[in-house]
């Protein structure tokens, strides 16, 4: 097993090493005195935050409504979300660059943040819907029949019952919204203290100086937060996989 | 009444059914469950909305000229721009450079995916350790590692470092690192002469963003294969091992085909992922040298903001894209609608 | 820092020239307010030198400078100014991909009678030739030209030619091909260069080998008067893998950019040679060399000796590659800005006035758009002032006098198509030159 696991630490060993070159520690020392450094940090937070918030109250609905309650052409609806599923980031770079400069949005958090949400419900919806569908409609039954209205039942039976997927779902959305580049990259403006951590790198690549050690350096900073998050909630993260019916 | 509620099967069809039983029904209100359209609407206009608006939007663009930039006039061309990308060379080899990718990162990523889900079932020293670092290139970005790899895969980074260290390169006389002899007759008896270890070049950069791709999603594979697998009823495999079965028997005959469902879930996942492809592409390799490590992704942002700005051409990239991409999606379902009913029969909780 | 005193020193120290240049009364003296100035270029650093600069004089007017990386700058741009939130102050170059004035010229207002009225109508003639026509479009004056550049020529590591016995006069490929042979047995590389990625400045070889066979080929080729096919470029083509194997260009041309990994190689003293242009003099001073050089990894640098190299004679027909230059880039003003005075004032103070233009040429990044405005030479920190100053005062005096011009008749297509052609050339040997050449011909599009 060891052997086996030795191509996963090259890279991680070559960018600490590299990021050692040159000045040793005054690489990093570079980056936490970086001009708005924090700020990165904060638009990364806010744009995963609000994804993440969004995606979960987004989906459990959705995934409720799908699975306990009663729609017409119910299935239809199901899978014209599901072909919303293959959609390619890239295919959207058009409309939504086009449309948001026409909106007014461009260059605001939202112009990352809705797209973002749009496509990561369809994948969660589809592992809560399963996850749902597991839940006896009994326990709903007898809710109602203790005369508890549908909001209700929603908020006091599902949705502590659904809780490790809840946890499976903010991982997921977690790791796509914090590592997105080419959303923010075309739709944030450059500088201004608007960008996110996934273009922290670039504040040491000017026209004609790009530090390599300094790179590598941020890339460190930059990768640190999501280890230390997946590390604290493995896991919770591994009992909402396996809890999550993977269909 | 109250004995037909508790007694109700899971399935669905029937608790949505309306009350069907006999006499008493006409003393009782009968019970319709609430419309979940209010539910489902917000997640699906904000989904669905706004990703169908983006290909409507797309199709309109993509017949209008295909060098069209925001602001010129908007003078509907018809399907010229889809001749152009069927007639453009670097289309086909972008989907090719696609496919092979989704082949070689699905196969790979399966079955290493499987095999370290087994290995770390059995009782693993540090099992932990070895989880945490096969996912961890799962999780952090593929832009902030993109530096690091370009490194890694340098005529003088750690990969030919390792190579030189096993025999298999050596340095030339003109300070060039090559393959040692035999392993240089031996390429060339094969057609792959061209092949030297300086890793980002035509033949080998697909190669380079494959192997990097499969190293950031490998440990998704492992842990849903690892989930998975935690679910198989151990009497099953008690009762292949009492009947004498060894290991590698259990785990091809026993455990793979009850991995079914994850297998082709990741299909689609991997099939899906390979379309969407640009972050490695893009920032290791930049789709070169010369094109050879083109992907769909990379090919329809250079065409919107490339070299040359051509909007139509890019949306006409899109909708074709959109287009495999059902495809490919109705293709999967249609052969995992074949599987349930055999997985209902078999009894195994999914 | 060096670029700080040399800052403090020239604004005491008016240098002499001719011209009735303004000094200091470059715009409305009671302006104020915010400018926002976008650019790829300069560094963060310099920009920010010049505004401090421009702040002893101006000091109610605050101006605030945004870096762009160069693929960032075209997308961010054209989202900008489509919702109407572009800035004052815009960089714009002669031509290219990333700020061509021929794609923001639109949205700037013209500059002529602004400068006019500062400068006199002898106002074109006092900037360096041609720097202004680089900067119009369709008649109008898109930027005042903040300085310019010149290439196609090289840059060596004197220090390394002196430690392997290799002399610095290298007139013939005959030359290089021995000063190569001497480096790689030292174990240096011997001419470093990158040819993964979009940039051109891997083109520039091929075109000094081009200007080497004919010196008049490629800009008739630019314009279209002849054909990509023609036995010129095939030839440069087969020289150019002609050095890749007699060791000149190193194994790992293919897979590296320029920036970083070839400017690593001569930085961190790997390789003796690079291909750039004016602008690396910036590196010549010494803390900008240690900052260069511990970028490239180098765990205790010392400062080399760098030195400009005319190229020399690849094909042997007694034609030197000259310089190619233009303007490098100008400011460019918003039409739509809520803020001219202001912005007015700023562009003008560092494109017209002598302190100005004495700042931009002390970051010895650029060749002063004003003429008659030299670099501070002896306050600059140079590592080797005694031989260095001679050596690139000439280089700039040249560079300003170029005969060819270096992007501006190189259309998007064409630089690209250029580029493939060279990763093909390097990269790919199964493809014959004269299919290298058609496919080139092929992507092009010629400028008139």
């Amino acid at each position: 097993m060891a052997v086996l696991v030795i191509p996963f630490v090259i890279p991680l060993f070559t960018m600490v090493q590299g990021s050692l070159q040159g000045i040793g520690w005054g690489n990093y020392t570079a980056v936490f005195q970086l001009d708005g450094l924090w700020l990165y940090f904060r638009n990364s937070i806010i744009i995963s935050a609000s994804t993440i918030a969004m995606v979960y109250f987004l989906t459990m609905a959705a995934s409720f409504g799908f699975s306990k309650l009663r729609i017409r052409n119910k299935e239809l609806f199901f899978w014209l979300m599901m072909g919303a599923l293959t959609m390619p980031e890239v295919v959207l770079l058009t409309p939504l660059v086009i449309t948001a400069s026409k909106v007014g949005m461009a260059g605001t958090f939202w112009a990352v943040i809705i797209p973002l949400t749009a496509l990561q419900i369809p994948f969660t919806t589809l592992l809560t819907r399963s996850y749902v569908d597991g839940i006896p409609d009994a326990l709903f039954e007898a809710a109602r029949i203790d005369g508890a209205g549908t909001w209700r039942q929603f908020w006091s039976l599902l949705v502590p019952l659904a809780k490790p997927m809840a946890v499976a779902i903010v991982v997921l959305v977690l790791i796509n919204s914090w590592n997105a580049y080419l959303l923010p990259l075309v739709m944030l403006g450059q500088g201004s203290g608007n960008q996110v951590v996934t273009q922290l790198t670039n504040a040491f690549s000017s026209q004609y100086r790009v530090d390599e050690t300094k790179i590598l350096a941020g890339a460190v900073v930059a990768a640190l937060p999501e280890i230390v998050a997946y590390i604290t909630l493995q896991r919770f993260f591994e009992r909402g996989m396996a809890a999550g019916a993977i269909k | 009444m109250a004995d037909s509620v508790s007694n109700a099967p899971k399935s669905s069809l029937v608790s949505h059914a309306p009350a069907t039983s006999g006499s008493g029904a006409s003393q009782r209100r009968r019970y319709r469950t609430p419309s979940g359209l209010q539910w489902i609407l917000p997640g699906f206009v904000v989904s669905v909305g706004l990703i169908y608006f983006c290909i409507g939007y797309s199709g309109y663009i993509s017949l209008l000229p295909w060098n069209w930039r925001p602001g010129n006039p908007e003078t509907i061309q018809g399907f010229a721009s889809y001749l152009r990308a069927f007639n453009s060379p670097l289309f086909w080899t972008s989907l090719q450079h696609t496919l092979v990718f989704f082949i070689v990162a699905y196969v790979v990523q399966t079955t290493m995916g499987i095999i370290f889900a087994a290995i770390l079932h059995s009782k693993v020293y540090a099992a932990t350790l070895f989880k945490v670092i096969i996912f961890l290139p799962v999780v952090i970005a593929p832009a902030i590692m993109a530096p690091v790899h370009r490194r890694v895969f340098a005529v003088d980074g750690p990969i030919n470092w390792i190579l030189q260290h096993l025999g298999l390169i050596q340095i030339n006389g003109l300070g060039n690192r090559d393959w040692v002899g035999w392993l240089s007759t031996a390429l060339s008896h094969i057609g792959q002469g061209n092949v030297t270890p300086n890793w980002i070049q035509p033949s080998t950069s697909v190669w380079v963003i494959i192997a990097v791709q499969i190293w950031s999603s490998i440990g998704m594979a492992f842990i849903l294969f690892y989930a998975a697998m935690g679910q198989i009823d151990p009497e099953m495999l008690e009762a292949a091992r009492i009947d004498g079965a060894g290991n590698i028997r259990v785990l091809l005959w026993v455990v793979v085909p009850n991995l079914r469902p994850t297998i082709v879930s990741l299909a689609i996942l991997n099939a899906i992922t390979s379309l969407k492809l640009f972050d490695f592409p893009y920032l290791i390799t930049g789709g070169g040298p010369a094109h050879s490590s083109e992907f769909l992704g990379t090919y329809i942002y250079s065409e919107l903001f490339g070299v040359s700005s051509h909007y139509g051409y890019a949306a006409t990239l899109s909708v074709l894209l959109l287009i495999l991409a059902l495809a490919v999606s109705i293709i999967m379902s249609v052969s995992t609608r074949e599987g349930r009913p055999r997985r209902k029969v078999k009894g195994v909780r999914v | 820092m060096v670029v700080a005193t040399g800052v403090a020193l020239s604004l005491a120290a008016c240098s002499g020239g001719s011209g009735p240049a303004a000094t200091g009364a470059s715009g409305s003296g009671n302006a104020s307010g915010t400018v926002n100035w976008w650019g790829w270029t300069p560094d963060a650093p310099v920009a920010q030198k010049y505004i401090a600069a421009f702040n002893k004089v101006y000091p109610n007017i605050t101006v605030k400078f945004t870096n762009y990386q160069n693929a960032d700058y075209a997308p961010s741009m054209s989202t900008a100014f489509q919702t109407g939130s572009g800035p004052d102050v815009f960089d714009v170059s002669a031509g290219g991909n990333v700020g061509g004035k021929q794609l923001w010229g639109q949205y700037a207002m013209d500059m002529a009678p602004v400068a006019q009225q500062i400068m006199g109508t002898t106002w074109k003639d006092q900037f360096a030739t041609g720097y202004v026509d680089d900067l119009t479009d369709s008649g109008k004056v898109v930027a005042l030209p903040l300085g310019g550049v010149a290439a196609d020529f090289f840059w060596i590591n004197k220090d390394l030619f002196d430690k392997v016995g290799v002399s610095t006069s290298i007139k013939t490929y005959s030359d290089l091909k021995a000063a190569c042979d001497k480096f790689r047995a030292a174990n240096l590389q011997c001419f470093t260069m990158g040819t993964n990625s979009t940039d051109t400045f891997s083109t520039e070889l091929l075109r000094s080998i081009m200007s080497s066979i004919d010196p008049t080929y490629y800009m008739k080729a630019l314009h279209g008067q002849v054909s990509w096919e023609d036995p010129v470029f095939t030839q440069a083509i087969d020289m150019l893998r002609q050095m890749q194997t007699d060791g000149i260009i190193s194994q790992d041309a293919t897979s590296i950019k320029q920036y970083p990994d070839a400017n690593n190689n001569f930085m961190g003293e790997k390789a003796a040679i690079v291909q750039m242009g004016t602008w690396y003099a910036q590196y010549a001073a010494k803390a900008s060399m240690l900052a260069s050089m511990q970028g490239a990894g180098v765990s205790n640098p010392v400062p080399f000796t760098m030195l400009p190299m005319v190229s020399p004679d690849f094909a042997g027909k007694g034609n030197i590659p000259g310089y190619v230059g233009e303007a490098d880039y100008g400011l460019a003003i918003n039409a739509k800005t809520t803020n001219v005075e202001a912005a007015k004032t700023f562009v003008t103070w560092l494109t017209t006035t002598k302190e100005g233009q004495q700042d931009v040429g002390n970051a010895i990044d650029l060749v002063p758009a004003l003429k008659g405005v030299q670099a501070d030479w002896t306050n600059l920190g140079l590592v080797s002032p005694d031989i260095q100053i001679p050596i690139f005062q000439k280089m700039f005096t040249d560079a300003a006098n170029a005969k060819e011009t270096r992007n501006l008749y190189i259309s998007a297509e064409t630089g690209n198509a250029q580029v493939i052609a060279v990763q093909e050339a390097l990269a790919d040997k199964s493809k014959s030159a004269s299919t290298i050449a058609k496919e080139a011909q092929a992507g092009s599009v010629p400028l008139k």
